[in-house]
This record gives C-alpha cells, structure tokens and sequence, in this order.
C-alpha cells in the first residue's frame, strides 16, 4: 500500500480525536487522579507495604507488652527499624525516578530499568537476609532481655530444642517465599522494561 | 512556560492517537490517556525548553505508553477490540465515513501488532516528523531511525495485507 494511505487514513482519524475531547476541567481532574504506570504501581506497592508491615508490627508489639510476653514485646519493637529501612529503599527510588520520563526514550527506558535493576537488588537483599537475620535476632534479644519473666522462661522451655530447628526453617520459608512474592510482583514489570530497551538498543 | 490548558488544547489529538496505538481495549485506553495527562501535568513544572514543547510532549507521552501495562479483571473480560464507538460523541452514517472509520480501525489494529518500540516510531512517522526529529524523541541515530522505520513500514504493510486491506 502507499505511504499516501496510512498517511491519509491517520489523519482523518483527527475528527474522532476532536469528539474525544473533554472540557478542560474533565482533563485537569483526571491529570489529578492516581496513576496506573507499572513504575508508580511499584512504587505504591513499596509505600504500602511499608506502611502495612509497620503498623501490624507496632501493634503486636504492643499487644505482646499489654499480655506481658516481653519476648516477643522486644522482638516487634526490634523489628520496626527494620520495616523503617525498606521505606527508605522505597522513598530513594521515588526521588531517582521523578524526572526520568522527560528524557528522550531510549535515556528513560534505560533509567528505568537501571533504577529498578537497583531497587530489586535492594528489596532482595533486604529480604532475603536482613529481614530473616532480623527475625532470629529479635526473637533472640527479646528471649536473653528478660528470661526471668514467667511467661517468658515458660516459651523457652517448651520450644526448646523446637527452637534450634524452628528458627532456621522460619527463616528459610520467609526466604523462600519473599523470593517467589517478589518475582509475582516485580518480575514480569522489570522483565517488560528490559526486552524493550533490547528492542530500542538493537541495531544502534 | 506553557500552561496545561494550551498543552491540552494543542496537543489532545496526538495525545489521542498515541493512546490508541498503544491499547486496544476502550477501558485501557481510557486509563492510558488518563495516565498522560497525569504525567504531563506533574511534569511541566520541569519543563526547561532546552527541547521544544512539541519534542517533551511526545517524550513523555511516549515514555508513558511504552510503560504502560495494564492487566486488569476488567481488561480480561473485555472483547480485544472492544466497543470504540462510545468515543464518537457524533455519530457518522453514509458509505464514505463508514469506509473511512474501517480504515482507521484497521491501521489501529495493525498498529496494535507491532512492537512497543515500533508502534513509537511509526507512530512519529505518520505524525509527520522527519527522520532528526524521530530520533532525538527517541533516543537513537538517524541512520537507525531509517534502518527502523523501513522495516517497521514492511511489517505493518504485510499486517494489513493479511487483514485484507484492498489497496494492500
């Protein structure tokens, strides 16, 4: 077909564009309206399990503190800085991405799969180490703070050798399940980001 | 600096298009489009002109749609082509616009097929920019854009034979 078809065929298709057309203070309400990017869906994920993830925590924390099971009041409390470190991943990510879109689009899509590249590596290794490790050592503080608690030492002796295995086999489920619960999430977006830059990159 | 109400004035119709060629159900399109003005309107206050107004819309239109991925239950329900009448606010009737609508919805369809990537450029090419200005959007030589753009022209060529374009 000629090139004067598609060209005329796409420029007949203003009329339709023209009826599409909102009022401007439809537009400026939809422009202040959520977005549905892949970038910003992430970045709401991270917001919001951060803010989750710190909320059910405080709130154990101090209902472990009102029933007494200090082990468990110290674990929670210890495990909040960690909840913490994640936001900071998470608001980091946010400011690297703010502008990128501006960018001419082999510069962004690149950005974006550099920034997101490093966002990963940063949950992953948060999850998959400092968040295990965190588990273990909170449990662990919390258990040697105040073993003559009654309701405490009572925890102690009765998981006992359950301990020793247990512990290891927590961590290794929240590992194991981080990792799957990151690949669902984030994996196909990054995966999506990293054919088209392939494709933008080919041939230069 | 620009304001959003002369940016939207000007630049709906590509704004539109754009859309169209990067979805092809209505409900996405409707939150694709949404999620440019979104973008546009939460970027313009870094607008620098260090390119020109046309160049940075189509940067950011452009770098919205090619990451836009919408995978909704309400997508999935939806029939691919989907309804796109209820865009029309007027309808036409007679031979000539019925013919001219198919057109256009065959060439959307073909669109549709191509790459993210080759949807951008040939999406450039029948906005009217020249191979320089293609490639400064997008971020590649010119030489590639001419390498690009001619494989991409043969590849909707043999779509839309395929979908039985007459003048294919």
């Amino acid at each position: 077909m000629s090139e004067l078809d598609l060209n005329s065929i796409w420029e007949s298709d203003r009329d339709k564009a023209n009826s599409h057309y909102q009022s401007l203070s439809d537009v400026e309400k939809m422009a202040k309206q959520k977005s549905e990017n892949i970038l910003n869906k992430i970045r709401r994920t991270a917001f919001v399990e951060s803010i989750i993830s710190t909320v059910i925590v405080g709130a154990l924390a101090v209902a472990f503190y009102l029933k007494d099971v200090w082990v468990f009041a110290v674990f929670m409390v210890f495990i909040i800085p960690v909840f913490i470190l994640s936001y900071r991943f998470y608001r980091n990510y946010i400011r690297n991405l703010y502008d990128v879109n501006q960018r001419k689009v082999t510069e962004s899509i690149s950005a974006y799969v550099r920034l997101t590249k490093n966002y990963l590596r940063k949950v992953k290794f948060y999850n998959y180490y400092v968040l295990p490790l965190g588990y273990i050592t909170g449990l662990a503080i919390g258990a040697l703070s105040n073993p003559d608690i009654e309701a405490t030492r009572e925890i102690i002796e009765r998981v006992g050798l359950g301990l020793a295995i247990g512990v290891p086999l927590v961590a290794f489920m929240i590992w194991f399940f981080n990792k799957k619960y990151i690949k669902w999430l984030y994996g196909r977006h990054y995966k999506a980001l990293k054919q088209l830059l392939e494709d933008l990159q080919r041939d230069e | 600096m620009e304001d959003f109400k002369s940016i939207i004035d000007e630049y709906y119709p590509v704004l539109y298009k754009i859309g169209r060629s990067f979805t092809n159900r209505p409900a996405d399109f409707d939150d694709l489009y949404q999620e440019m003005l979104i973008q546009i309107h939460h970027s313009l206050n870094n607008f620098r002109s260090e390119a020109k107004l046309s160049t940075w819309i189509y940067r950011v239109a452009l770098n919205t749609a090619l990451t836009f991925n919408r995978s909704s239950k309400k997508s999935q329900n939806e029939t691919p082509t989907g309804n796109w009448n209820y865009l029309n606010k007027e309808e036409d009737s007679g031979t000539e616009a019925q013919e001219r609508e198919a057109n256009i919805e065959m060439l959307y369809s073909a669109i549709n097929e191509l790459k993210k990537e080759e949807r951008a450029i040939i999406l450039l090419h029948l906005e009217g920019k020249h191979y320089d200005e293609i490639a400064d959007i997008m971020g590649i030589s010119t030489s590639n854009t001419g390498v690009k753009l001619m494989r991409i022209k043969n590849k909707l060529q043999s779509i839309l034979r395929r979908k039985g374009y007459e003048r294919a």
